[in-house]
């Protein structure tokens, strides 16, 4: 009951609010995704970013370059900040670089990387090159791709970020391989991200890559968290859980990659798609609710008894 | 060692089956209207073989142009921007289209032995397929006609009908002129099978048909030769 002007004004603030809540959830725009820190400097990074593997090489073809800029937008209108390449992924840095100049720069961008060639004098000049392929001045972050001459390429990383050039240091594998080396890497060299394979079906980096990376303080990057789409195409031959409704899971896409997300020491999963819809129904998973440690693990039986 | 043993095809990838369709779109459209061109080159080419004394140093003097021509317009200016592997592969390319010129103009035709009437005729039918077939193949597998791989523009129908008439629409031909056609069937086989294409396996098929011909037409000299 409204007694007097200060409630009355409380009310129509309150309803006002409420409104606009209600309006935001139905229409899911501006749900901002969850995000975490990454551990060397605080910076917030939204759970879910974009890759870019197979899904923007398409070279010239004007109109799929016109696809992957929507794609971008979408990406950023989400709320989307990380967006990985490599130069191994042929015409995917040109596209990319073609979709932020439609998208006009987003200040939002978090650039991501990598440099990838086995002579470790060519690393200055392959990332220049890339600069020129996305249209901008330095990355927010450069990783060394699948390990390639690390001892070489990290000096150059460490000599771009004395100057500016870059923010921050990683170093990338795929496919659960080279777990060795790169956790000696984790363990005794001055980086900051470090980017792995990690999803339902492959699960090897739990054991060891997640949680040192928790102790050394490293950002995480998962790639394939759908096995470039072969997970999903599995797994959607079987229901989806009932109670997958819990986990804030709508498909089996947002139910694979909910999971990923919910492990604590995850700081950004990358799916890659071609489709505006899925990078909204990815950016999605990261505005819900996140799966506990139980209900990760009701997640892993389920999937096991497929 | 192990970290190499636990690559699969699928891993080497740069590209998605509609990216790899849509190429030859963009490659037929960039192109015409020089598929009229092309058809200069089929009935040349249909006419060389299949006249009575079949006109070997111009089907293979063709057969390289079109090898050389092939490496540089579809695999360097087409394919490379999509997959920088194709740098690499547009030299053999055009290694087998200097072989072909090669044997063209120095080939002792004449000192070989022509294939058996079967084995010309299958020849004769695998060669329909790839100028012909090859190309409509598109439509039965359901894309657009834009998207059909021409003989003489794109590769897998140019190797299909590159084997066959080295497997005996004229005479048998050495193996050095098997290897690059075949290689790159079995490649583009396992390209197509690892992008999950139902094409998969027309043109590594193509090549074991090319080879029994072949080796039919090897084992008939071998026993017509003088002991």
């Amino acid at each position: 009951m409204i007694t007097d002007r200060r409630s009355l004004l409380k009310a129509v603030v309150a309803g006002a609010l409420g409104g606009t809540a209600a309006v935001l959830l139905a229409t899911g725009a501006r749900a901002r995704p969850h995000s975490r820190p990454v551990p060397s400097s605080g910076e917030e990074l939204p759970l879910v970013g974009l890759g870019s593997w197979i899904t923007f090489n398409v070279g010239d073809d004007q109109r799929a370059l016109d696809g992957s800029a929507a794609v971008i937008a979408a990406f950023f209108e989400a709320g989307g900040r990380l967006i990985d390449s490599s130069p191994m992924y042929a015409s995917s840095q040109p596209t990319i670089g073609y979709g932020l100049r439609k998208s006009g720069y987003p200040a939002q961008l978090f650039s991501a990387e990598k440099v990838w060639t086995s002579s470790g004098s060519a690393g200055a000049g392959q990332i220049a090159q890339t600069r020129d392929h996305w249209g901008v001045r330095g990355f927010d972050l450069l990783q060394i791709h699948n390990l390639v001459a690390w001892q070489d390429h990290l000096e150059t990383l460490r000599t771009l970020k004395a100057a500016g050039q870059i923010r921050y240091i990683g170093i990338t594998t795929s496919h659960g391989r080279r777990h060795e080396l790169c956790a000696k890497i984790m363990a005794t060299e001055a980086i900051d991200f470090v980017q792995f394979t990690y999803n339902m079906a492959d699960r090897q980096a739990e054991q060891r890559l997640l949680p040192l990376a928790r102790d050394r303080g490293l950002a995480v990057i998962i790639n394939r968290p759908y096995q470039r789409g072969a997970l999903i195409r599995r797994l959607s031959r079987s229901p989806l859980p009932v109670w997958a409704a819990d986990t804030g899971a709508a498909s089996w896409p947002q139910f694979l990659l909910k999971f990923i997300i919910s492990h604590p020491a995850v700081t950004c999963a990358i799916p890659a798609t071609s489709q505006v819809a899925h990078v909204r129904e990815n950016m999605a998973v990261a505005t819900g609710p996140l799966p506990d440690a139980r209900l990760r693990q009701r997640m892993v039986d389920y999937v096991a008894g497929l | 060692m192990a970290a190499w043993s636990s690559y699969t095809l699928d891993d080497f990838l740069l590209f998605s089956l509609p990216t790899y369709e849509r190429l030859f779109e963009l490659h037929n459209r960039a192109l015409w209207p020089g598929h009229l061109l092309v058809l200069v080159a089929i009935v040349v080419l249909v006419h060389g073989v299949l006249t009575p004394a079949p006109a070997n140093r111009t089907v293979y003097t063709l057969l390289g142009v079109i090898w050389i021509w092939l490496a540089g317009s579809f695999f360097l200016m087409r394919l490379q921007p999509i997959n920088w592997f194709a740098v690499y592969l547009a030299p053999v390319i055009a290694l087998q289209g200097v072989i072909l010129l090669i044997y063209g103009w120095v080939g002792k035709f004449q000192a070989s032995v022509p294939a058996s009437a079967v084995g010309r005729w299958m020849a004769i039918g695998l060669l329909i397929f790839g100028l012909l077939g090859y190309p409509l193949s598109a439509l039965v597998l359901d894309r657009p006609w834009q998207e059909m791989e021409i003989f003489a523009l794109a590769p897998d129908p140019t190797a299909v009908a590159t084997l066959a008439v080295l497997a005996g629409c004229g005479r048998a031909a050495p193996w050095p002129l098997w290897l690059i056609p075949g290689l790159w069937c079995g490649w583009t086989g396992l390209t197509l099978w690892a992008l999950q294409s139902p094409a998969f396996f027309m043109a590594p098929t193509a090549t074991v048909v090319a080879l029994l011909i072949g080796l039919a037409a090897w084992l008939r000299r071998r026993t017509a030769a003088p002991v």
